[in-house]
């Protein structure tokens, strides 16, 4: 097997541990707030591992930059919903979870 | 390979249909059809049809999931989560009929004759002569231009029906919060928007030769113009003045204005003349795309300003 296809598969491989930590995660972290972590941090960096497998499978230099463009998109539009998610939550008083003595 | 991906996409699909009707209250049940959606536009891309699964992923979770979040109060002061209630008449009527209708149709799909080459081979074949290079923007502006200028008009029906329903005019729209005053807001706002609109005037472009078309441009449009309306960047709420109502009109009126030249000159309704019918069809798609967008901005409009809330908003 080509050496590039090895590559692909295991950056395809970390995408896939990535995206199942944040939805972990999501699933198991105690409040709002450490669940927005989750899902920004770990989603956004399984699918910069997704992009960059992409864009070495891609076909041309035009598809490689835009799957760049997607992924620098995506990283920027989910932390602006962070930051929405997290504010409402703050007007809400959401109290952020302390770990209980 | 694909056949282990198409089954479980299908088996997301059932599922969350089934968990959307049976969810405890009706937010999870927006919550799990926005998601629905999202699923819904991967099949659609999985049948090879991406003009569908653009326009699926911006309207069904996108504008539907805001219009549906916005008609149960989550963004009134005081939200309480309605209870799904579902009567057990009505519950099997629906299921009845959905059973009636899955079964005619698995019925149809059986009976289907072994080879079916379909309109393929018509389309391509006059496919030089449409002024376009993509099939489905030839089909639906060239060949079936007749259904497009009535879905336009059904569009526009659809956005007097609602402003009928709302007897107040120019409501001062229920903004959530004006928000110009975080950085956040402004910078995330400042450069999404510019993007959409850009992106909103590409498709409507590359609607010729590849999915895009009037249709996805105007969904986005109105995406944009959600997200403006409700982050309370848009200083005044969207009156029903004159530029609204002739936005919402251009299109419908554009294009039937064509037809009725092209009767004149052709005697056939529709029929673009070769050498202009290239440019004829992106002047219509673009007037399209801006009522489609004005449209959905002003149907949304409608149900977020609906709130009946004592409180003046700010």
């Amino acid at each position: 097997m080509p050496a590039i296809d090895a590559i692909i598969m295991a950056l395809l491989f970390f995408s896939a541990l990535f995206f199942l930590a944040g939805t972990v995660g999501m699933l198991r972290f105690p409040d709002v707030y450490t669940r927005l972590h989750a899902l920004t941090k770990a989603d956004n960096l399984g699918l910069g591992f997704l992009v960059l497998a992409l864009m070495l499978h891609s076909a041309s230099l035009a598809f490689a930059a835009k799957y760049l463009l997607v992924w620098l998109l995506i990283m920027f539009s989910s932390s602006f919903a962070a930051f929405l998610v997290a504010h409402a939550a703050r007007r809400k008083r959401t109290p952020p979870w302390r770990r209980s003595p | 390979m694909m056949l282990a991906f198409d089954l479980l996409l299908a088996a997301a699909l059932l599922g969350l249909g089934a968990s959307a009707v049976l969810a405890r209250d009706l937010f999870r049940s927006v919550l799990l059809f926005m998601i629905f959606g999202l699923l819904m536009s991967l099949a659609w891309a999985r049948l090879a049809a991406p003009d569908i699964a653009i326009t699926e992923a911006t309207l069904g979770a996108g504008l539907t999931g805001a219009l549906l979040l916005h008609a149960l109060g989550i963004f009134r002061p005081a939200p309480q989560p309605a209870p799904s209630v579902i009567r057990p008449w009505f519950a099997l009527m629906c299921a009845i009929s959905v059973f009636a209708l899955a079964s005619m149709l698995i019925a149809a799909l059986l009976l289907l004759p072994e080879e079916m080459e379909g309109l393929r081979e018509p389309v391509m074949a006059k496919m030089p002569v449409s002024g376009v290079d993509h099939p489905l923007t030839a089909v639906l502006l060239n060949y079936r231009g007749y259904d497009t200028l009535l879905e336009i008009g059904v569009l526009l029906l659809a956005v007097a029906g609602v402003w009928s329903l709302d007897r107040q005019r120019s409501r001062r729209l229920r903004l959530i919060q004006p928000a110009h005053r975080h950085a956040v807001m402004r910078i995330g706002i400042g450069l999404l928007l510019p993007l959409m609109i850009m992106t909103a005037g590409y498709m409507v472009w590359a609607g010729a030769f590849r999915p895009g078309g009037a249709f996805q441009a105007g969904a986005l449009l109105g995406a944009a113009s959600v997200i403006l309306m409700s982050s309370g960047m848009l200083a005044t709420p969207l009156a029903r003045g004159l530029s609204l109502r002739v936005t919402l009109a251009i299109g419908f009126t554009f294009f039937m204005f064509m037809a009725i030249i092209m009767q004149g000159i052709n005697g056939q309704v529709l029929q673009y003349p070769e050498p202009l019918a290239g440019i004829i069809i992106l002047a219509i798609e673009s007037t399209l795309a801006f009522s489609i967008g004005a449209s959905l901005a002003a149907l949304f409009a409608a149900v977020a300003g609906l709130a009946r809330q004592p409180e003046q908003a700010s």
